[in-house]
């Protein structure tokens, strides 16, 4: 089917990893949409990340050099160390600015940029985590006009972040895990 | 505090610059342009561009301390260890094979943070009276920075510690700098010797005669085509065999100079230059 979105963001952090590569392992070879991941992860370490998610996903997980461009079917995610943005024009950017809630990469920065790109053409979606990273993201996707979602806190490992967006913000849909994947199938 | 500021207005920006100071930032990655502003006009409690502008526009002085703190700063020392472990143990050896003094290069820094972590890898390499650096920016104030004390954040310096323990078994970063309160002040005397040039690799012509250039994480911030103009100006600043390092996750195999580069390190990202 035709979707109306172009792409989907995903922001995750401790307790985050099982529900994304469940996600992963969903998405068929065919996917019509890229996917943004930007997960909070151990700074110096550069590599293992990608490989174990690559593991569960049948789609391409790579972690996008600066000034690459956007392609559908391809799982992004965020390197570390740096923050992601989407550029207009279809590509990534990143930076090395400073932490944003102690995060690098940051998901609200990851978040900001995505809506400000794809506006209503976008779902994001926050996950599981340990603080508030995210929130004033989601909130920028929404005011933008885009689909926002959070993981059901009562399913969350650490229902921090999902929280944080609720207290925020009226999120269009409260999932659990099985409804994340469903929706995401339904739109790409 | 404004919380976004549209691209109109930041071209409005760029342009009121541009023909006030002569600094071109009409090439720059726009996201974090855009933040960039963003942070000055709030740390300077503005409220309107239009005033904004007009400050910018009638004090040069004030412009000079917008345009130093409006650059991005590197963050911490010793960024990726593995990346300087490599330049101590392979590449700067090598150089030493072929020169007997060595002329760096490190273009556009915009904290001292790569310049520090440079000059501790040649004092312990005992490479001082060999190896010359040069350090250039477009903001005068931002080299003034490297003549006076600098000093971080304790916490912040916690990260760096973290990468020099992984950079080396053999030393504590302590001794390079003293504590005060929760900042760290840095041992000054390492930055003796780095001269210092106020230059904008963006519009201004190359440095030439340079065996090895530092220029990791800056093309980030630029566009593409931007992006190869400062290429071609810092191959140019290159000998022959000389060395080229960029960031971790920039990529160069699109632009012109490719071709005449040969990858030494995927990973770090080190290329060396094999033909004019």
């Amino acid at each position: 089917m035709m979707s109306n979105y172009r792409a989907v963001i995903i922001g995750g952090s401790a307790g985050s990893f099982q529900v994304i590569t469940r996600i992963l392992s969903s998405l068929p070879m065919n996917y019509s949409l890229p996917v943004f991941l930007c997960l909070h992860r151990l700074k110096h370490v550069r590599s293992g990340f990608v490989e174990a998610l690559s593991i569960k996903s049948k789609l391409p997980v790579v972690e996008p050099d600066d000034k690459d461009a956007i392609k559908p079917g391809i799982i992004y995610l965020a390197p570390a160390n740096y923050h992601m943005h989407i550029e207009l024009g279809n590509r990534f950017s990143l930076s090395t600015e400073e932490p944003v809630n102690h995060s690098r990469p940051s998901i609200d920065l990851s978040f900001m940029s995505a809506a400000y790109n794809y506006k209503r053409k976008l779902v994001g979606i926050i996950l599981s985590g340990a603080n508030r990273d995210g929130a004033v993201g989601l909130k920028k996707v929404k005011e933008n006009g885009g689909l926002t979602i959070v993981q059901d806190p009562v399913e969350s490992q650490v229902p921090t972040m999902p929280n944080a967006c609720l207290q925020i913000m009226s999120v269009d849909y409260k999932y659990s895990t099985t409804e994340i994947i469903r929706f995401l199938n339904k739109i790409g | 505090m404004i919380h976004d500021i549209g691209i109109v207005d930041t071209k409005k920006i760029i342009a009121a610059i541009n023909d006030k100071y002569d600094i071109d930032f009409s090439g720059y990655a726009l996201t974090s342009f855009k933040r960039r502003i963003l942070k000055v006009m709030n740390d300077n409690n503005y409220s309107s561009v239009v005033d904004f502008i007009n400050r910018l526009e009638t004090d040069p002085r004030l412009f000079e301390k917008y345009l130093s703190e409006g650059l991005v700063d590197t963050t911490e020392m010793f960024r990726d260890p593995s990346f300087w472990r490599d330049l101590r143990d392979v590449y700067l050896p090598e150089l030493l094979k072929a020169h007997s003094n060595i002329k760096v290069l490190m273009p556009g820094i915009s904290s001292a943070d790569d310049v520090y972590s440079l000059m501790i890898l040649i004092k312990e390499s005992n490479l001082q009276d060999k190896v010359k650096v040069l350090a250039t920016s477009l903001s005068q104030l931002r080299l003034d920075d490297l003549n006076n004390n600098v000093s971080y954040d304790i916490r912040k310096m916690e990260n760096s510690e973290g990468n020099y323990k992984r950079f080396t078994d053999s030393n504590e970063i302590s001794n390079y700098c003293t504590t005060e309160g929760n900042r760290v002040i840095m041992d000054r005397t390492l930055l003796e010797g780095v001269e210092t040039k106020k230059h904008n690799f963006v519009q201004d012509d190359p440095i030439p005669g340079h065996h090895l250039i530092l220029y990791r994480n800056r093309m980030i911030y630029l566009n593409a085509t931007t992006q190869d103009t400062v290429c071609q100006t810092l191959f140019d600043s290159l000998v022959i065999g000389g060395i080229f390092c960029i960031g971790s996750k920039e990529n160069i195999d699109s632009s012109p100079i490719s071709r005449k580069l040969t990858c030494l390190n995927q990973i770090e990202k080190i290329y060396k230059k094999r033909s004019v």
